[in-house]
């Protein structure tokens, strides 16, 4: 006797098990979740009866469930087919709960892992920790300030999705809070220019003098002369910028003292003059 | 020390109609301006931190602490703020008007 005669025909592969199998390798990929509640058992079968035309007797057939996945098959008197009802209790994210009916279990599994993709991996508070990380120690107190805010109108929490596009919306608070920070820093030096008297001087002397060394380089000493009208320009025109500048950031330059005694004298004159007029 | 300016945008002026539209008892916070204004976090936090910064509004956080809950945040405008604003409007309503006619503006000038 061969041993290909003794062996029994290979039973065809329970599906059940099949889903069983692979749930068990989406609880080891995502963690666990609170065994459903009665009420949340009730809920689905009332969201599958309202959605079935005409009453429906519901018999659980089989039941398979770990911690975390929870699928039961029912056997309904309308239908000839056995209906797949995948149950997510995920109050731990939101007060609402979902159901899944599907008629094969790879549907119900692909259903609860796009899901879970969905929802799980984005949780409001760990944004909400990014946002007051980003945001910086000088700005510590908005991390109470966001947690209030999520915590909606009653304080009972705003619903999961919304609480995940709020905090989306926290972390471009803070984006946006850096990108002012750095903005001010960078108009930091251009104000202290444009603040003094000295200094914007010495941007226009500046600005002045590389441009007549560069033409200089470029067509010589007799070029330079022959086109004074292009320094002029240059003169003038980072006059404008300065002036434009002051304007623009509403930056007032310090008045001008009268440093000799001589221009002191002659401004005391006009003003009497001025006076007398 | 001078205080920045603050271009007064859309809104800008949506947060601070919240803001001054809020009774004195129940001053406005960060939900609820997001909620009126119908802009998002993103948006209206930015703009409450730049009004902050500009010294148009002030802040205060709520007493007492709730147990329940976080304490809020509540804003509320100051007179520079008030000021600032109806300057600013009218700002708007003069360029709105050149816009519309400006040979009424020029005229006037003239």
């Amino acid at each position: 006797m061969t041993r290909t005669a003794l062996a029994t025909p290979e039973e065809p592969e329970d599906p059940f098990d099949r889903l069983e199998a692979e749930l068990a390798d989406v609880d080891a990929a995502f963690g666990t979740l609170p065994e459903p509640s009665c009420d949340a058992v009730e809920s689905a079968l009332w969201t599958f009866s309202s959605r079935s035309s005409g009453p429906l007797e519901l018999k659980v057939q089989r039941h398979i469930g770990s911690k975390s996945n929870h699928v039961l098959i029912f056997h309904t008197k309308a239908a000839t087919n056995s209906v797949w009802m995948h149950i997510t209790d995920h109050d731990r994210l939101a007060p609402d709960r979902r159901v899944v009916v599907a008629t094969d279990p790879a549907k119900a599994l692909r259903s609860r892992l796009s899901f879970r993709k969905q929802y799980t991996r984005v949780s409001p508070q760990k944004l909400t920790s990014l946002a007051v990380f980003i945001a910086g120690r000088d700005r510590s107190a908005v991390g109470c300030e966001w947690r209030s805010h999520l915590g909606g109108e009653t304080g009972a929490g705003l619903s999961a999705d919304r609480q995940v596009r709020e905090a989306a919306g926290f972390v471009l608070a803070a984006v946006h809070y850096r990108f002012q920070d750095a903005t001010e820093l960078a108009w930091r030096p251009v104000d202290a220019v444009l603040g003094s008297r000295a200094m914007s001087n010495c941007f226009v002397l500046l600005a002045t003098l590389g441009f007549s060394l560069w033409f200089t380089r470029k067509v010589g000493v007799y070029g330079l002369a022959a086109s004074l009208e292009s320094v002029a320009v240059v003169f003038f025109a980072s006059l404008g910028v300065i002036h434009v500048g002051r304007r623009w950031r509403d930056v007032k330059p310090p008045e001008h003292k009268p440093r000799r005694a001589k221009e002191l004298g002659r401004l005391t004159l006009t003003s009497a003059r001025v006076a007398t007029l | 020390m001078t205080t920045p300016r603050i271009r007064v945008t859309l809104v800008i002026m949506d947060v601070l109609d919240v803001i001054m539209s809020a009774p004195p008892g129940d001053p406005a916070w960060g939900l609820r301006i997001c909620e009126a204004t119908g802009h998002g976090p993103g948006t209206t936090y930015p703009a409450l931190d730049r009004l902050m910064k500009a010294g148009w509004i002030e802040d205060r956080w709520e007493e007492p602490a709730p147990a329940d809950r976080p304490r809020r945040r509540l804003y509320t405008i100051t007179s520079v703020g008030r000021a600032g604003l109806a300057a600013s409007r009218d700002e708007r309503a003069q360029r709105g008007l050149a816009w519309a006619n400006p040979g009424l503006t020029a005229g006037g000038a003239a």
